[in-house]
């Protein structure tokens, strides 16, 4: 997990700085598709062992197969974050086949279900928060763990830019991103010292399922974009290196950060 | 930026041995970049007691980096626009573009209480801090959006994001930093230039050990000797330590990489969790 790894020597350019991250031990939630498969793919292309976690079977299998034909030995952990009983299992299965980790994105979560907010029942509520507040919690609770034990490792909770400004009809989601960066913030204070890092990566706006429906409806495209500064969406690769740089040690004195990955939105 | 051309990258307030524009400078030519260097190399006009980096650090610094790669140094006092033109005209002149800059040029003076913060002191730190930053932008943005391509780097400070008893012009300067990156970030991104800051922590270079700098006032003023406010003051960082002039060059290294083409108007903490903001 060193940089110095990674610079090649004089001469033999490289502008796209890629953090070496060989044979680190790094556990992806929501692994099965979004920006969570895209972690997945990313950290085993940068030469992770990783872990993967989700709900479906299936789905998270399927990952694991393009990770194991590039050559990768992904440990497969069915289950949702926000059970804490299947949280502790994959935890201890993570212990038991590697007997530690070096790193957690946090990048399970439920999307926005774009209702006003006095449309929103409680079960709605209580869903979302369930996953990405709970859910981030709980693994990086157990995440912690492992990675104190070991005396270093980095958490990169996956926030939004929701946790910092509005939006309407995101009411349930906003609220939960919010408590995910001030999570990160007291996780950071509690572990620095034990050497675990802890910040938030918060994408705007990118080309993933869970924003297909606005993307394609003609208003909210033209709505979305024109609050973006560079005028597009993000695409995954464009959060997967953020997520490197910040689960290497080439942000080895960042913790409580949040980088904010959204083309401008936030800043203007 | 083409993956198979050295990007042409501009640092300035670089010289200085053991500062962050110096790792910085240092970590794009390990990339195989091409660097041009520049520094003030002269005393302050206001500030002539202020140590600068000395003038033939830059001629040392830029012998010394050229081992690593191709380095232009040009001297330039970031506070005189014609000096600042003169950089990148001499940059396009000898490397034909200009693709990433990062303006680390900053000093220490006039760490006071605000009752005895002279308007000498004051302006210094908005010269050399808010002025520098915004010219150096400015013409690197000039430069930038005929290319349709570019990464702006400037270096506020946590103290750019909380401002701190002692702190106040620099405080200000740095807060302008922050307000002029998301300003900037917000015109250029139509044409392909991100601008970024990093706020550093508390970070060992020789600027916090410099005369009337931050060991110096706050050791004094908390009646304390160099060595223990030292001690004391790692004791405050949550990651318990300095932050290295590598670290920060680590943040610029990623700011500027394709990764992060989607980054803009951002300043990122570089802080060891003393600012989470």
């Amino acid at each position: 997990m060193t940089i110095s790894a990674s610079v090649p020597q004089p001469g033999t350019h490289r502008s796209s700085a890629t953090f070496d991250l060989t044979d680190e031990r790094v556990w992806v939630t929501g692994a099965s598709r979004g920006l969570g498969r895209a972690m997945a793919l990313g950290f085993a292309a940068a030469g992770a062992r990783v872990a993967l976690t989700a709900r479906s079977a299936d789905a998270v299998r399927q990952v694991a197969d393009e990770i194991e034909e590039l050559g990768g030995k992904p440990l497969v952990l069915v289950g949702s974050v926000s059970d804490g009983a299947a949280v502790d299992a994959a935890a201890a299965t993570i212990a038991e086949a590697w007997g530690g980790l070096d790193a957690l994105v946090n990048s399970a979560g439920v999307s926005p279900i774009f209702k006003r907010a006095e449309q929103v029942d409680e079960d709605e509520w209580r869903h979302v928060l369930d996953v990405n507040v709970t859910g981030s919690f709980l693994c990086a609770r157990e995440a912690g763990k492992l990675m104190l034990a070991g005396g270093r490792g980095a958490v990169v909770n996956i926030s939004s830019i929701h946790g910092q400004v509005g939006m309407e009809r995101m009411a349930p989601y906003a609220a939960s991103k919010g408590a995910v960066d001030a999570l990160t913030r007291t996780l950071a204070l509690e572990w620095a010292e034990r050497g675990v890092r802890v910040n938030t990566l918060s994408p705007g706006y990118f080309e993933t399922d869970m924003t297909e429906g606005l993307r394609g409806h003609d208003k909210w495209r033209a709505h979305l974009l024109g609050k973006i500064p560079l005028g597009r969406f993000g695409v995954p690769e464009e959060l997967v290196s953020a997520a490197l740089f910040l689960a290497s040690d080439a942000s080895g004195f960042m913790t409580g950060a949040n980088l904010v990955v959204d083309g401008g939105w936030t800043a203007a | 930026m083409s993956a198979e051309q050295p990007r042409v990258v501009v640092v300035a307030g670089g010289a200085r041995a053991g500062g962050m524009g110096r790792a910085i400078a240092e970590s794009f030519l390990r990339l195989g970049d091409t660097l041009v260097l520049s520094d003030v190399g002269a005393p302050l006009a206001s500030h002539p007691d202020y140590e600068v980096a000395p003038p033939d650090h830059l001629a040392t610094a830029a012998q010394e980096l050229s081992t690593l790669g191709t380095v232009t140094a040009v001297p330039c006092d970031v506070t005189d626009e014609e000096q600042v033109a003169a950089l990148f005209g001499a940059a396009v002149a000898e490397h034909g573009r200009v693709d990433v800059v990062v303006n680390c040029a900053g000093l220490a003076i006039g760490l006071s209480p605000v009752t005895e913060l002279s308007l000498a002191d004051w302006q210094v730190n908005i010269d050399v801090m808010a002025t520098g930053a915004f010219l150096v932008a400015r013409e690197a943005a000039r430069r930038m959006v005929p290319q349709g391509s570019g990464r702006i780097i400037t270096i506020a400070s946590q103290a750019g994001k909380t401002g701190q008893p002692l702190l106040a012009a620099y405080s200000a300067a740095k807060f302008a930093v922050v307000g002029l990156t998301q300003s900037m970030a917000g015109e250029l991104g139509q044409h392909g230039v991100t601008v970024n800051a990093i706020c550093p922590g508390t970070i060992d270079t020789p600027l916090l050990a410099v005369k009337g700098g931050v060991y110096e006032t706050f050791s004094g003023a908390a009646g304390r000797t160099e060595e223990d406010y030292r001690k004391r003051l790692a004791r405050q960082i949550p990651a318990r330590r300095f932050g290295t002039p590598e670290d920060v060059a680590a943040a610029a290294v990623y700011l500027a990489s394709e990764g992060a083409s989607f980054v803009t108007g951002e300043a990122l903490n570089v802080t060891g969790g003393q600012e989470m903001h």
